[in-house]
């Protein structure tokens, strides 16, 4: 887990590249030692520092996600070019076994693919240090599976139904929650949440913000 | 959902409610003349900026092929553009794709440079918002074990990471604690030469002599037993309080460190808590939103890797079945008659009873063990056998973590019985089990303090001539030092044992041994609530201590990090993933509260004996004074005329009872504020529900009126 070092602060400087046995490896060696270039990672300073001011996540975490890109990516690219399919992205290991894997990728890819700024953009949203307001915006997306800008009924079941096994559950249960919930937070009696509806019930929400993180983007 | 009486769902068209948007897209029927309600509705400009994706990006929920609906809609997305870059937002902030944010940050760069000479003010704001992101960082590097607290998120859940981090924040706590006592209470020790030794026999004093220091030689178990419990040669040295000499700086130092130390540990444990009562204190009432709560934050997308999903699955599906439960045992609670009522509490109270006489029991039987080690220290053969001497000497700690074992397990089979909802129950339980560690603790001390000063009565025949009880306990700050130093030692010997001997063997068993009784004697779970409340405990334990033992701050850092790596050791090798969710945010709320507890109970022995009990005669650095505090006085009276004025008023009524009183009426200030806002916030409810209708009945009049218009 090259990623684990907390305590390293240099992480920019030459590190034995023999623990990479991929093709990547040949590509990275011939980065060579240029005016703020590094050995290891084919990302420039003024890229980094851009980076870190237009996303929530921190050099460390931004350098781990590098990584994990270059090692899927295509060998021989360049990682500003370079783009991911939405299944490569659903089987990392932070998204693995997320039930809503498929409605992350198709929020956060654009034209069905990852750039390399799209990974950016989601783990920024799923950092720790991300605001609510962001996150709060980013899961009504996600959780609004017909798109049509509400979180209605039948998102509210599928959503239900994701996060159970269907066999403990019944159809009682279902439509039971479905209505608890709409009760709760559906303000204007339209059986739909739009956003500020979401977003009210979830600035309320002590568990969101924690629940909402991805911590580790490697693989 | 009826529809509201307002209106009927039959005007909507075929399909009813509000399913007319998603209805037009889906099935294009064949255009009505004129527009449709769906359309208009569409067209509002509240329903644009919900599907605003960013600039440059298609809207949510726009298909490629509407071109002509793209065009309007790109403008109004367009304005929205315009207004959103008008408010200040920093670039992170948006819900953009990364190019518009950046597009986004290279504008508003350029416009401060065109603005160019702000107000000094702004200009000092930016660059301090700046500075205090950049520490905040810097301090979020520094935090150790950042990567294993991560890790363990990930694969146990968010509760069970809550206790390390507290750990984590215990150890900074230590740590601050051992180096300030280092600093004011070693250091000026050792700066005026070297501290003198106990008073010989011959001393003049009428408290009699204290000498502790071992004479000839010594075998070595009674050495390492004498480590153990702190008596001998451990007994004078730097670890406690009868060592240090009777300088007045010094004893100027050593009582101000144990405030400092308080105000400190004070400060930290609230700004700890703030951010967590914060997030529960916002919600008007819990109970109102629980269920889209449970819903949309079931699942903890930190979870990562190889997770048994399954098990997920069924605790989200218990959650939630226990909060219909939940829901159900209320409706039936109101619909109890009289007389299941007058049963139901008669119950509630004959088990509240039972409680209450076991916690009894439980103290009593503390209290009983405290008089007992006295009396039995004095049987000649206890004496001879260094380990029989060592056993009798922790009997108060044994008999703690006796009760702490036994009890709690019987308080949770009490609880289902009190017919409470499931949630009620958990509190129930944890509040018993908190008064039991601390009162017990407390009983401790109470019964010390019995012996001490012979049950408060100073005119008794033993604590007439030095006002305690100087026959037994000549050096009675330094007895109390040694009780919290063996609680310490106990405590990491349990939970050394308590790992090494009950929980790897158990694993080991499992494996060895398949099916089902294997699996069931194998499935160990790491159960929060308990292994928080032993950390508060520990902690509580060395703030009592460490006024009479200096050094135990240092000694539970040194406890606290072996524990964090034996506590991770064993929760990745032995135990398997929580059956039970424990909610993150119950604990960030919960705990912090638990150790301010721990924190207030705590001060009450350490003032007492500040102000109360007269301090030793032959050891310490207060001996030659009436009582403990006695000392600022004579300090402060070597200061000058006017800070002796100033600091004497700090103390009279005519401060202190203005200052109680400015303080209740801003605490009544801030309750009525709270109050204006959850009024304020059910207010703006009604309005939108009101606004809600009103659009709805003026888009359906547009539709008929134009239809109308269109069948002439």
């Amino acid at each position: 887990m090259e990623c684990r070092s907390p305590w390293q602060r240099d992480d920019l400087v030459s590190q034995p590249v023999s623990r990479r046995g991929q093709g990547s490896a040949a590509n990275r060696e011939k980065g060579g030692v240029g005016m703020g270039q590094c050995l290891r990672y084919q990302m420039h300073w003024e890229d980094l520092e851009e980076y870190q001011a237009l996303t929530f996540l921190t050099r460390n975490e931004i350098l781990c996600i590098h990584d994990t890109f270059l090692k899927l990516c295509p060998p021989g690219k360049y990682y500003k070019e370079a783009t991911l399919t939405m299944d490569q992205v659903s089987s990392l290991p932070a998204l693995r076994v997320n039930p809503f894997r498929d409605r992350i990728c198709r929020v956060f890819a654009h034209n069905g693919v990852f750039s390399f700024e799209d990974v950016l953009g989601m783990a920024s949203v799923f950092s720790e240090q991300a605001c609510p307001s962001l996150k709060i915006e980013y899961a009504f997306r996600i959780y609004d599976f017909n798109e049509n800008g509400f979180i209605d009924e039948e998102d509210l079941q599928e959503i239900i139904l994701r996060l159970l096994n269907s066999d403990d559950m019944s159809e009682d249960l279902l439509t039971d929650l479905t209505s608890h919930v709409l009760s709760e937070s559906d303000l204007d009696n339209d059986n739909m949440l739009s956003f500020s509806e979401f977003e009210h019930a979830m600035a309320k929400s002590p568990d969101f913000m924690n629940s909402f993180r991805i911590h580790f983007w490697g693989c | 959902m009826e529809g509201s009486p307002t209106w009927e769902p039959e005007a909507w068209g075929s399909s009813g409610g509000w399913l007319a948007p998603r209805e037009a897209r889906a099935a294009p029927y064949p255009p009505a003349p004129g527009p449709s309600l769906s359309s208009v509705l569409n067209e509002l400009p509240s329903a644009a900026t919900l599907r605003y994706r960013g600039p440059g990006v298609l809207p949510w929920g726009m298909l490629e092929e509407e071109d002509e609906d793209g065009g309007r809609s790109i403008q109004a997305l367009a304005e929205a553009t315009q207004k959103e870059l008008q408010e200040p937002h920093a670039s992170r902030e948006l819900p953009w794709p990364m190019q518009a944010r950046r597009v986004h940050r290279q504008s508003q760069a350029r416009d401060q440079v065109a603005l160019g000479s702000r107000s000094r003010v702004a200009r000092w704001a930016l660059v301090l918002g700046w500075s205090k992101e950049k520490t905040q960082e810097g301090l979020r590097t520094l935090q150790p074990w950042v990567w294993t607290l991560k890790r363990i998120g990930g694969q146990f859940g968010a509760g069970t990471e809550s206790y390390f981090s507290l750990l984590r924040f215990l150890l900074l706590l230590n740590v601050l604690a051992s180096v300030l006592k280092l600093c004011m209470t070693l250091l000026p020790t050792w700066v005026e030469g070297d501290p003198p030794g106990p008073p010989g026999p011959d001393t003049s004093s009428h408290c009699g002599s204290y000498d502790p220091r071992p004479q000839g030689l010594i075998a070595f178990p009674t050495q390492l037993f004498s480590l153990l419990s702190g008596e001998s040669f451990l007994e004078w040295s730097s670890l406690f309080y009868g060592f240090y000499p009777p300088r007045p700086h010094l004893a100027v130092s050593y009582l101000c460190c144990v405030f400092v130390i308080g105000l400190l540990h004070l400060l930290l444990i609230l700004h700890r808590s703030v951010s967590g009562l914060k997030q529960t204190l916002l919600a008007e009432s819990g109970a109102l939103t629980s269920y889209s709560h449970r819903v949309f934050s079931a699942w903890d997308f930190g979870l990562c890797g190889d997770v048994h999903v399954r098990l997920r699955q069924r605790n989200i599906l218990f959650d939630l079945q226990v909060e219909l439960e939940e829901a159900e045992l209320r409706r039936q609670a109101a619909l109890r008659t009289l007389g299941q009522h007058a049963k139901l509490w008669s119950v509630r109270v004959l088990l509240n009873l039972l409680v209450l006489a076991l916690l009894g029991a439980a103290f009593y039987g503390v209290y009983w063990a405290t008089e007992f080690t006295v009396q039995l220290q004095e049987v000649s053969y206890v004496q001879q056998l260094p380990l029989l001497k060592l056993v009798v000497n922790y009997l108060p700690s044994i008999f703690i973590s006796a009760v702490n074992f036994v009890l709690p397990p019987v308080f949770k089979l009490i609880a289902p019985l009190e017919r409470y909802t499931r949630s009620r129950q958990i509190v129930f339980i944890l509040l018993r089990t908190i008064v039991l560690r601390l009162a017990s603790l407390l009983v401790l001390l109470f019964s010390l303090w019995n012996q001490i000063t012979c049950g408060g009565n100073s005119e008794a025949e033993d604590c007439k001539t030095c006002g305690y009880n100087y026959k037994e306990i000549p050096c009675w700050e330094t007895r109390v030092g040694q009780e919290m130093y063996k609680l310490l030692i106990f405590d990491l010997l349990t939970g050394v044992a308590i790992s090494l001997f009950i929980q790897f063997p158990r694993k080991l068993f499992s494996a060895l041994c398949p099916g089902a009784l294997g699996r069931m004697v194998g499935t160990q779970e790491f159960q929060v609530p308990d292994e928080v409340l032993g950390l508060i405990y520990a902690q509580t334990v060395v703030w009592v201590g460490s006024f009479f033992c200096p050094l135990l701050p240092l000694l539970n850092t040194v406890k606290f990090l072996l524990l964090f790596y034996l506590k991770k050791h064993t929760l990745f090798s032995t135990c398997s993933p929580a059956s039970r969710t424990f909610r993150a945010s119950t604990a960030n709320f919960f705990f912090p509260l638990v150790l301010l507890l721990g924190l207030a109970i705590s001060t009450v022995p350490v003032l007492c004996s500040i102000f109360l009990i007269p301090p030793s005669k032959p050891c310490g650095p207060f001996r030659e004074l009436s009582s403990i505090w006695s000392q600022i006085p004579i300090s402060i009276s070597s200061l000058s005329q006017t800070t002796q004025n100033f600091l004497f008023f700090l103390g009279t009524q005519a401060f202190a009872v203005p200052l109680l009183l400015i303080s209740s009426v801003l605490m009544v200030y801030t309750l009525a504020l709270a109050n204006s806002y959850g009024r304020l916030i059910s207010e703006l409810k009604r309005q939108i529900k009101t606004a809600a209708q009103d659009k709805v009945f003026l888009a359906q009049r547009a539709v008929a009126l134009s239809s109308a218009q269109g069948a002439l």
